[in-house]
């Protein structure tokens, strides 16, 4: 992804500056303001104008929970104190996490890439375009120029995968822990970042289909068996990863001789991959996972005494002696009983859900038609829709934890009480690297494409018909967010099934002509693998020319 | 005052409608659109006909509630229901004797709150009502005598009821052959009851009544007609100047442009001379640079239509006030420097952690 207008050739960096130039600008310009108020963008969690009505209690001497409207945990409103009530630089720290957001993606690109170009990894675009292409999400300069809290929940999403694609327990353990304290559904992706640092992130590159790396795939896979069962980590994978991509170029410009060598190779691939998929499985690394959460737990508990350092002034907003005597089973401190400690207000309102202003989120309208004997049950319910997709994902993909960690992203995104737009910048971002082979076989882009871009136009309308123009009612809202969770599905769906599909694949079960509808077909053609691997040789050339260019 | 349980009542076929029936059909809807209704339902009660009638109010009844009558009003009391030998009844819970009238009335004298007034009284025995009274300037009509009953008519075939009386039906009769301009005198309103329709006999009492009948027109009391001058200044109201600077009071003809409250005021109602020559703008567009004391805001010198949107370009900008001004309160900052400290030995620490790790392996 690099423009050449007549002899200006502009590399993906100049398009993230932009991107980063952009922000700011728009923010001066004042775009961020009527955001301030669209439901799509700004929720009650999230919302600048909660974190500037806390600041603004805290420097009238009171305690920035005492009032309903702050939601943001302490440490967020000290890194918005100096420029959230600034009407230009309220923008300054998400343009900022943004910047980072993407410096990390970057790595985290470069690190699965393994160094190599877009087209000799097969994916879609570079890490540096990857970069470029988050900067200039337009969900994401929304819930930027809006100066809602998400791109902080994303900067260190971005950076809980980057330290465990690197297996850096430090890095991982301080990107979970302050995505779940800024946003608590980041929690979930504890569980893949356990599983990368036990096992090792995916080479997303690497579990291709097998014909299209030709001879290659052979070769990888056995290195990458072996490179697993040494529990090398990074370092091991990327010695043999380079000669594989040496020798996956070289098969993949050649695909007759692939193709030549496909049909042979795919049995003892297949053969292989279960070696390598059985050796993985049985080197899970406790002691790396035991550091992560090491890591986690001292993390986790220094947060937690800032945000009471911050809130020294007000006793009744600290949660640490709660914590404490609760833990020691002694009596709560003479503060407790002033309110609720800063947990209550942040992560303890999206728990219960108090609030039902609309946003794009499934909850709101189902429990302001509940009667109240219904709503703890229903609440529990609809948190668990979020929460019960982390450990099936895990048990079913164990060898794609970057995957499992994508999923629970767009999981997240779908189910949370109070999703933003801003939650879809980091599933999306991710797509074109966790799902770098599944999205090869997507056939359906075009439909989801448009059908984001058609909901995108009509959620607005619903809520301009609603609220503005007076001639309709929630239900016109409503629908439409039920169809973006739709979308959800849709896409998860999709997803799931393109990656058993490509595990099908490159485990050699399926042959077929890899442009098969989906999943579905993948699934029912496991049956006649071995027969049609053998009987599809010509096809495979054709297939294999199309899908390797 | 109406107890107003007619139009709504759910045996009534025509909801919120009353139909006067006359042979042959629901013409007149009696509860029309131009019926004021003040006091309904259980407001109707004998002490607020008193205090309606005195002008004795609560300090928060609102003017809508009050007669604001002054001595050169002309007073017409029209009462209609069930009564009897110096009583009338409230909703068959309360009575009101003619003595209360007579006290009334007297009140009413005495703080001069009417010039002329016109009591009708339309219940049994209706003539009684007004036995006591020694006001002068009242007069009384009355739609049966003592010992009589005062008598319905024209039975409603599809609410079961009869919707008019039949005093009530002739003076309507008479009414609706006059109108606004008519000279007919009540001694023609007088002389139209017989008791051959009524079936009773008319009373009424001039005894305190200074004009004679025939020279009193109908539209005396049952019509309103005034002269109405629209004036370009500003009328200073309970006696207060009109200042320059003052924010509320006074019905300016552009009142309502003060989207601030802060409309000029200053009218040279006092100083040019009775002619209420207004030296602010008003609809008219006349230029009217100064004015005659301070504008609003700093707008000054624009005029007509502009000058609102003068005020709008002069003032500030109305947003989010984000530093917010809470006055006298001191702006403490909201991150002090100890957790300041502490984020960034936080940020430090993870990054270096992190590099370090990256860096074993």
């Amino acid at each position: 992804m690099s423009g050449c207008i007549g002899n200006l050739c502009l590399g993906p960096a100049y398009y993230a500056t932009a991107a980063v130039v952009a922000r700011a600008s728009l923010a001066l310009l004042g775009a961020g303001e009527p955001l301030l108020w669209r439901p799509e963008v700004t929720t009650p969690l999230n919302s600048l104008l909660g974190v500037r009505e806390g600041l603004r209690m805290l420097q009238l001497g009171l305690s920035p929970y005492a009032g309903a409207s702050c939601h943001a945990p302490p440490l967020v409103l000290a890194l918005h104190a100096a420029t959230a009530a600034h009407p230009l630089l309220y923008a300054l720290p998400n343009t900022v996490a943004d910047a980072l957001a993407a410096l990390a993606l970057w790595r985290l690109a470069s690190l699965l890439c393994k160094g190599r170009s877009a087209d000799a990894s097969g994916m879609l675009l570079g890490p540096a375009s990857l970069a470029a292409a988050y900067l200039w999400n337009p969900v994401g300069i929304l819930a930027t120029i809006g100066g809602t809290t998400t791109p902080l929940e994303n900067l260190a999403v971005m950076a809980a995968l980057l330290g465990g694609a690197a297996r850096n327990a430090p890095l991982a353990a301080a990107g979970l822990v302050a995505g779940t304290y800024v946003g608590l559904h980041p929690l979930l992706l504890g569980v893949p970042l356990a599983i990368m640092f036990g096992r090792g992130c995916e080479d997303v590159t690497q579990l291709c289909d097998a014909r299209t790396a030709g001879s290659g795939s052979l070769a990888s896979q056995q290195g990458g068996g072996t490179s697993s069962s040494g529990g090398g980590g990074g370092g091991g994978e990327a010695g043999s990863g380079a000669e594989t991509s040496r020798r996956a170029a070289g098969a993949g410009s050649n695909p007759v001789a692939a193709a030549a060598t496909a049909a042979a190779a795919t049995a003892a691939a297949a053969e292989a991959a279960a070696r390598g998929l059985e050796r993985k499985r049985e080197r899970f690394e406790w002691m790396r996972c035991a550091e992560f959460a090491v890591f986690a737990v001292v993390w986790g508990g220094a947060l937690l005494w800032l945000s009471d350092l911050f809130l020294r002034a007000h006793p009744e907003a600290q949660c640490l002696p709660r914590l404490a005597a609760w833990a020691t089973a002694a009596a709560p401190p003479a503060a407790a009983r002033r309110g609720a400690c800063w947990l209550r207000a942040s992560h303890g309102f999206a728990l219960a859900v108090d609030d039902y202003t609309p946003n794009i989120g499934l909850f709101w309208y189902l429990l302001t038609e509940l009667f109240d004997a219904f709503r703890p049950f229903f609440t529990f319910v609809l948190h668990s829709h979020a929460v019960i997709f982390a450990a099936p994902l895990a048990l079913r993909f164990p060898g794609r934890p970057l995957f499992v960690a994508w999923a629970l992203l767009l999981a997240c995104a779908a189910l949370r009480p109070y999703p933003s737009a801003g939650d879809l910048a980091p599933w999306m971002a991710l797509a074109p690297l966790a799902l770098a082979q599944q999205l090869r076989q997507l056939r359906s882009a075009l439909f989801l494409v448009n059908a984001l871009v058609l909901l995108a136009v009509l959620g607005p309308a619903m809520w301009s018909q609603w609220i503005i123009v007076d001639a309709a009612n929630p239900n016109f809202f409503y629908s439409i967010t039920l169809l973006l969770g739709v979308f959800y599905v849709v896409v998860l769906v999709q997803a799931v099934l393109l990656t058993v599909r490509v595990e099908r694949l490159a485990a050699g079960k399926v042959v077929g002509d890899g442009l098969g509808a989906g999943g579905g077909s993948g699934g029912r053609g496991g049956d006649d693998g071995p027969v049609g691997a053998a009987a599809a040789g010509a096809t495979a050339v054709a297939a294999n020319g199309s899908v390797a260019e | 005052m109406l107890a107003d349980d007619v139009a709504c009542n759910p045996r009534n076929p025509y909801p919120a409608q009353a139909r006067r029936a006359p042979t042959g059909g629901h013409r007149l809807d009696v509860y029309g659109q131009n019926v004021e209704v003040d006091y309904r339902g259980y407001e109707v009660t004998v002490e607020n006909f008193m205090r309606v009638l005195t002008g004795r109010h609560d300090p928060a009844v609102p003017r809508a509630k009050r007669m604001l009558s002054d001595a050169g009003s002309n007073v017409l009391v029209f009462i209609t229901g069930h009564g009897g030998n110096e009583f009338m009844k409230f909703q068959d819970q309360q009575e009101l004797m003619a003595a209360d009238v007579a006290d009334a009335l007297a009140q009413m004298h005495q703080k001069g709150r009417y010039k002329e007034l016109l009591l009708v009284v339309e219940t049994c025995q209706a003539a009684t009502l007004y036995g006591r009274i020694k006001s002068p300037g009242v007069l009384a009509m009355a739609s049966s005598l003592k010992g009589e009953s005062s008598y319905s008519y024209l039975t409603d075939q599809d609410v079961g009821l009869s919707l008019v009386d039949r005093f009530t039906y002739s003076t309507l009769d008479f009414f609706e052959r006059v109108d606004i301009h008519s000279q007919a005198t009540l001694q023609q309103l007088f002389d139209t009851y017989s008791f051959a329709h009524m079936e009773s006999h008319f009373g009424q009492s001039t005894e305190n009544f200074e004009r004679p009948l025939d020279q009193v027109r109908v539209t005396d009391f049952f019509g309103h007609v005034t002269e109405v001058r629209q004036l370009r200044g500003s009328y200073p109201l309970d006696g207060m100047p009109s200042s320059p600077e003052r924010g509320d009071g006074g019905g300016g003809a552009t009142a309502g442009r003060g989207d601030e409250g802060q409309v000029d005021r200053s009218c040279g109602w006092q100083e040019a001379g009775g002619g209420g020559q207004c030296r602010w703008s008003d609809d008219d567009g006349d230029s009217s640079g100064g004015g005659g004391g301070s504008r609003s805001s700093g707008s000054g010198g624009s005029s007509g239509g502009e000058a609102a949107k003068g005020r709008w370009k002069a003032r500030p900008a109305k947003r989010l006030d984000h530093t917010g001004t809470l006055a006298g309160a001191v702006a403490a900052p909201a991150l002090d420097g100890l957790t300041a400290g502490g984020l960034v030995a936080l940020a430090a620490l993870v990054a270096g952690s992190s590099w370090a790790w990256g860096a074993r392996l």
